[in-house]
């Protein structure tokens, strides 16, 4: 499949990205690793005028450690990042869904930045344009209806990151750069809740790094997917514990990661806590997988991943 | 599932029907060679057939598939294969044939049979090949026939080439063309070293005499050209038959419905592997699509639509991720027979029925994937166990 025509722009640091998205009045693309960005402008569902690829902008793929923060810089790969004996040491739970994401030759390619400001995807919406057509188009392609789920006024598609759902049990902060100034914000306010468009954020705005409190974690993550060796979640979970209390979230659900608080992982009490989540996600059939599976699958998983990180700590 | 409401082991069965060298087909073909019974045999020895079948559990199943598939079969006057080798002045060789290779190996299969015969090496041999303005048709890609009939046809033309080398060799040396031999690009007796001369040297002679050296050589498997499917279904159907027996480790996660293989045995009796690295190729491709693929292949549709179009979301098993569902590495038993040159391919559909066999085999619909296999073992703890 052949891309629309489109401008190619590298930019030597933020403000000029900036100044570039602006010149493009909006029409204009970031690229870092592109391992999403190519397939969905080759198939048509983003027609940017511009790609402004970030790769040249340096301090952008840098990790510090800040003393209380870890500072992941937004176009560190995530094969490095796996790497990096931080993460291993402070963040398991991190250090697992790297390794998970996707497949190694990708992890080369792709960057933590790119990974959590992925689209939504559906099996009805990542199709050719040709493919698009011909069942017609759903909500997030401006259609009127949704396609997974018929005649529905609200959009399924599901937010696939591996290492999204982690750092949402790490009290991840997140920094951007746009027109309007820089800013530093909650991961969990990155995400709008709508999976037809999944992002607050302002035009032009650049996810510059990625903050994690600098505190030995527990943790771990466990995925399901066809093959091993490559695929997209079709359900994750994410565990990270700190001093006793910790963190379990679900992905690959849902238009965002959904996190909730364990009080005491060291005892069977998770049945409330995965309830809780359970209640929030809204699998559909728009997956390889059954909706009601991955639905199933989420307490025991939980069970399995709390029970495997609290007895790796004794 | 017939060994199951029996309580027979699968292996017993399989034996005791699997069809014997000698005997017929239901519509009369007869097995000239082979049979079902020695790759059971291999299989069966090489994975601990009987102590891992003895300590299944409801997780941890072992089963067997069996493959039978016909080689050399009817298509007309496409059924055989011609070969042309011409001998050049300076000792090499080109060959003309219409054997095609669309990745398996044929080309350098069709070479090294060339080159054993002609006793030259394989970079001493042209080759055209496949291509209709010089070449005779051919079964191509199809029928399991490349090596078995082409490769044949290469065998007699470089043969009828090697005759008249010798018998010419054999005036030079004054020595009995019986006892010549070809090795090493020259002419050798078996019995007396003294008699020997540079292979080019008889070949330009015979270009001096008018009668350059050139081979043809065909090969037409013995089939019933009388027999068709409807009014005739009977009769000899190909000109031998390939067969192979598959054992598959099975593990099932009985909550989330995982399938893994952490062992996988092939033993395929090809004849005689031209090309050992090749064949190997070919039975580890043919776990690799059919074995792992049964556990996620699939068409989904909506509306007519398919929803899968592309190797995204069609879940094909890639190189990496053979690791991932098999836990080691594929064990592959070749068994090398010597008969006649027969096909090198590996059939996907042992390996198929194999894991239909190991541990899943209530599951009535493909692919194995989780959901499926996890709703189905929901009930009960049986449906694990393998049969």
């Amino acid at each position: 499949m052949m891309p629309a025509n489109f401008q190619y722009r590298n930019p030597k640091d933020v403000q000029e990205a900036i100044q570039f998205y602006r010149e493009y009045q909006g029409e204009a693309v970031y690229l870092s690793g592109g391992t999403d960005l190519v397939p969905r402008v080759k198939l048509g569902l983003e027609k940017p005028k511009a790609l402004i690829d970030l790769k040249r902008i340096a301090p952008l793929a840098t990790i510090d450690d800040q003393g209380e923060w870890i500072r992941i810089g937004s176009l560190v790969r995530i094969f490095n990042l796996k790497q990096e004996s931080l993460v291993a040491d402070y963040f398991p739970a991190l250090k697992a869904s790297l390794e998970a994401t996707s497949c190694e030759s990708l992890q080369m390619r792709g960057t933590i930045g790119g990974n959590l400001l992925q689209n939504t995807r559906c099996l009805f919406y990542n199709q050719s344009e040709f493919w698009r057509k011909s069942k017609g188009f759903c909500l997030k392609m401006g259609g009127e209806t949704c396609n997974a789920v018929q005649g529905a006024k609200a959009c399924f598609a599901s937010y696939c990151s591996d290492n999204a759902t982690v750092l949402c049990t790490l009290s991840t902060q997140i920094e951007l750069s746009g027109p309007e100034g820089e800013r530093r914000v909650g991961l969990d306010e990155l995400y709008s809740n709508k999976a037809q468009n999944p992002f607050v954020l302002q035009p032009g705005e650049i996810l510059t790094a990625i903050l994690i409190p600098k505190k030995k974690t527990l943790g771990g993550y466990e995925k399901v997917r066809v093959r091993g060796a490559i695929d997209y979640p079709l359900l994750g979970l994410a565990f990270s514990s700190v001093n006793g209390t910790g963190k379990l979230a679900v992905g690959a659900v849902g238009p965002r990661p959904y996190v909730q608080d364990v009080t005491q992982p060291w005892q069977d009490t998770l049945g409330e806590t995965v309830e809780a989540l359970v209640r929030q996600v809204k699998p559909v059939g728009n997956t390889v997988l059954d909706a009601g599976y991955r639905k199933r699958m989420i307490p025991v998983l939980a069970g399995r991943l709390v029970k495997k990180v609290m007895e790796g700590a004794k | 599932m017939i060994a199951e409401e029996l309580g027979m082991d699968p292996m017993e069965i399989r034996l005791k029907n699997g069809i014997k060298q000698g005997e017929e087909t239901a519509t009369r073909s007869v097995i000239v060679s082979g049979g079902l019974e020695e790759p059971i045999r291999v299989a069966v020895e090489r994975s601990h057939w009987s102590d891992k079948r003895a300590k299944r559990t409801e997780e941890e199943g072992i089963g067997m598939g069996c493959v039978g598939i016909m080689c050399g079969f009817p298509m007309g006057f496409r059924s055989g294969s011609a070969c042309y080798v011409k001998i050049n002045d300076d000792g090499q060789a080109t060959l003309v044939t219409g054997i095609c290779d669309t990745g398996m190996g044929n080309e350098s299969m069709a070479i090294q049979i060339a080159s054993e015969v002609l006793g030259i090496p394989v970079e001493d041999i042209n080759l055209v090949n496949a291509d209709t303005e010089v070449t005779n048709l051919d079964p191509g890609a199809y029928s399991q026939a490349a090596t078995f009939v082409g490769g044949n046809a290469v065998k007699r033309a470089c043969e009828d080439a090697k005759r008249q080398i010798l018998s010419l060799a054999a005036v030079k040396l004054k020595h009995p063309a019986e006892d010549l031999d070809l090795r090493d690009r020259t002419i050798v007796s078996r019995t007396d070293p003294s008699k020997t001369m540079p292979m080019r040297w008889v070949v330009r002679e015979a270009f001096f005499q008018g009668n350059p050296i050139t081979g043809t050589g065909a090969y037409i498997p013995k089939i019933d050209f009388e027999r068709e499917w409807v009014k005739n279904p009977y009769g000899q159907m190909a000109g031998t038959f390939t067969f192979g027996c598959s054992v598959a480790e099975v593990t099932v996660d009985k909550e989330t419905g995982q399938v893994t293989i952490p062992r996988f045995y092939s033993a395929h009796d090809c004849g005689n592997p031209i090309n050992t690295m090749a064949v190997e190729g070919q039975i580890e491709g043919s776990v690799q699509q059919a074995g792992v693929a049964i556990l996620m292949e699939e068409t989904r549709w909506t509306d007519g639509h398919l929803l899968n179009p592309d190797l995204l979301p069609s879940r094909i098993q890639d190189a990496a991720g053979l690791r991932h569902a098999c836990d080691r590495t594929v064990d592959r038993l070749l068994q090398r027979s010597g008969r006649a040159l027969r096909s090198q391919r590996g059939r996907a559909e042992h390996a198929n029925e194999c894991l239909q066999r190991g541990g899943l085999c209530r599951l009535q619909r493909f692919p194995r994937a989780p959901q499926r296999v996890s709703a189905h073992s929901r009930p009960g703890p049986e449906s694990a166990r393998s049969c």
